[in-house]
């Protein structure tokens, strides 16, 4: 067992693997504060997919107390093999490091491969040109020049709100970024598709030097499956799976104090564990800056039937009530939301959150599910085996 | 050249400051967790991403004013990343050590001209250093009782704050391990 514990928001974490018969299980002992004095131990994990969600890149940075940090990065590896080291590095704090090694990584992998790049699948992003490689985990995401009305805002905005980001506490539900500058890419291995549509929507970032093409900004994310399209292919019980799961993506945002602001299902994707991740940032706000209001009702018949609204709107008013609209075409998915998560819709649900953030309240993310947790019963002590 | 001894030094100070207010701001995350400092954590969490420009940008005030008129010389930074690289031969943590080294070297070229040659796109001491992972983990043996084996791992895993009830936590932790 690794010898030191690794914090994070409320919770410790001890993290080890088990050796029996030949053969290796990893395991995490989640630590949490009653705030009455003592602690508890709040489940035991097993397995590297359930440690793997626990330094998940959707979740803020550990503490952990490794000066030879090579040393923890070794070991978490070989308890997750699946988990690029970058993203290691990254979940212990050296953010910084993470990305040279992504980079040495993406080098490598370009050398080993021949596939060219596509435009990321999904509905084109009117702020973001999205590209990838079939081959590749990854997407890189451009700033657009010109951002597709009715978006109105400039890239230094949307620059600010990835920032914002990198500092928040993710909470399990925002993708980790990594930010690039002058990242030069081997011509050849563009299809006129991507290249015509860099130029054409993202020129003043896009240079060409021979075999080189100099893409002067551009931010590097984990690919996932955009929410729509998972929810076009998806068994009924994976419906309700990942309604349930982006019902809570919503809910620990805001928890987090963040408000999506665009909550289109395209600006979700899920993982490769089922997790819903929220991964276009360009209109969150923090919570607390929001102002959650019910339509008023129509004065007059002809209030109710005018095209605009009958009311005066502030440019941070919200009204859940029209959250509907976010499933736009998906009423089989929206049916399945609506028994699970319809609190959202009430004004009331958002506005006791705030309360709760301006009191001071910091929330539980379990990197886990619930129903997981130990009991915390106090059991009649037997004599074992 | 002395000058030049004096500039990867300084990159390598900068960097060995950085690491141990990172270090630092770590070590107290363990006794925020007791407190139950929940706001703490999160503000300490954000003072240590901070942490990096901060010092990225400390140590540029003092190259600059080493290096002079050669601070923008390629042939200079050439033989800094070659000296640099032997100063840190033998560092435990040479591969952050190299990344700190090529932010300087990005915060002057302003993310323009990255080249192996004068920063480390690659490590020629390779990607990580030869870590011995066995001086990190401790290892538990179960020699009897796996209760007692628990108790023994619980209690060198405590905190200033006692367990709740550390037999309950014994049973659960016994029970899921048997399922």
């Amino acid at each position: 067992m690794l010898e030191h514990h690794f914090f994070r928001n409320k919770g410790a974490y001890v993290v080890g693997r088990i050796y029996s018969g030949g053969r290796s299980m990893p395991f995490v002992l989640p630590i949490l504060h009653n705030e009455a004095g003592a602690v508890y131990v709040d489940t035991i994990l097993f397995g590297s997919d359930m440690v793997s969600v626990l330094f998940s890149f959707t979740r803020t940075y550990f503490f952990v107390d490794a000066s030879i940090p090579s040393q923890y990065v070794l070991f978490l590896q070989q308890l997750m093999p699946a988990k690029p080291i970058s993203e290691i590095y990254s979940a212990m704090g050296y953010n910084k490091h993470g990305k040279t090694y992504y980079h040495r990584c993406a080098f490598r992998h370009m050398q080993s491969t021949t596939d060219k790049f596509i435009i990321a699948p999904g509905i084109k992003g009117m702020v973001m040109l999205v590209f990838t490689m079939p081959s590749y985990d990854f997407v890189f995401k451009v700033i657009k020049d010109r951002f597709t009305p009715p978006k109105d805002m400039t890239r230094e905005q949307v620059m600010a709100k990835y920032a914002l980001v990198k500092r928040w506490d993710r909470a399990g539900r925002m993708a980790d970024t990594q930010e690039f500058k002058n990242l030069a890419f081997a011509r050849d291995r563009f299809s006129e598709e991507v290249m015509d549509e860099l130029h054409a929507v993202a020129p003043s970032l896009v240079e060409e030097h021979g075999k080189a093409v100099v893409i002067k900004h551009l931010y590097v994310e984990r690919r996932m499956t955009p929410l729509n399209l998972y929810l076009r292919n998806a068994s009924d019980a994976q419906v309700h799976d990942v309604m349930d799961e982006y019902g809570n993506a919503i809910k620990q945002l805001a928890a987090a104090n963040i408000f999506p602001g665009d909550m289109l299902l395209k600006n979700f994707g899920v993982t490769r564990h089922g997790r819903v991740v929220f991964y276009d940032y360009d209109e969150i706000v923090p919570l607390t800056d929001c102002n959650f209001r019910e339509i008023p009702a129509p004065r007059s018949e002809a209030e109710e039937m005018a095209s605009t609204p009958w009311y005066s709107v502030g440019p941070n008013d919200i009204f859940p009530e029209e959250f509907s609209l976010f499933f736009s075409g998906n009423q089989r998915a929206r049916k399945v939301f609506d028994q699970l998560h319809s609190d959202i819709y009430e004004v009331s649900f958002w506005k006791g959150l705030q309360e709760k953030i301006h009191s001071g309240y910091v929330e539980d993310f379990f990197p886990y599910r619930r129903e997981l947790r130990f009991s915390r019963q106090p059991v009649e002590l037997t004599e074992t085996a | 050249m002395e000058k030049l001894e004096r500039f990867v030094r300084t990159i390598l100070n900068g960097f060995e400051s950085y690491f141990a207010e990172f270090q630092n701001v770590t070590l107290a995350a363990k006794s925020r967790f007791e407190n139950a400092d929940w706001l703490g954590i999160r503000a300490a969490s954000i003072q240590r991403i901070d942490l990096y420009k901060a010092n990225t940008a400390k140590v540029i005030e003092y190259v600059q004013v080493i290096a002079g008129d050669e601070l923008r010389e390629l042939d200079f930074w050439r033989e800094a990343r070659d000296r640099y690289s032997e100063l840190i031969e033998g560092h435990n943590n040479f591969e952050i050590a190299e990344t700190f080294f090529n932010s300087v070297y990005c915060a002057v070229f302003k993310h323009r001209k990255i080249r192996n040659e004068y920063a480390f796109v690659f490590s020629p001491l390779g990607d990580m250093p030869p870590s011995d992972v066995s001086k990190v983990y401790r290892t538990y043996r179960l020699d009897g009782q796996l209760d007692e084996l628990l108790e023994r791992m619980l209690a060198d895993y405590a905190f200033s704050v006692p367990y709740e009830d550390m037999q309950r936590d014994i049973v659960c932790i016994r029970e899921a391990i048997n399922n």
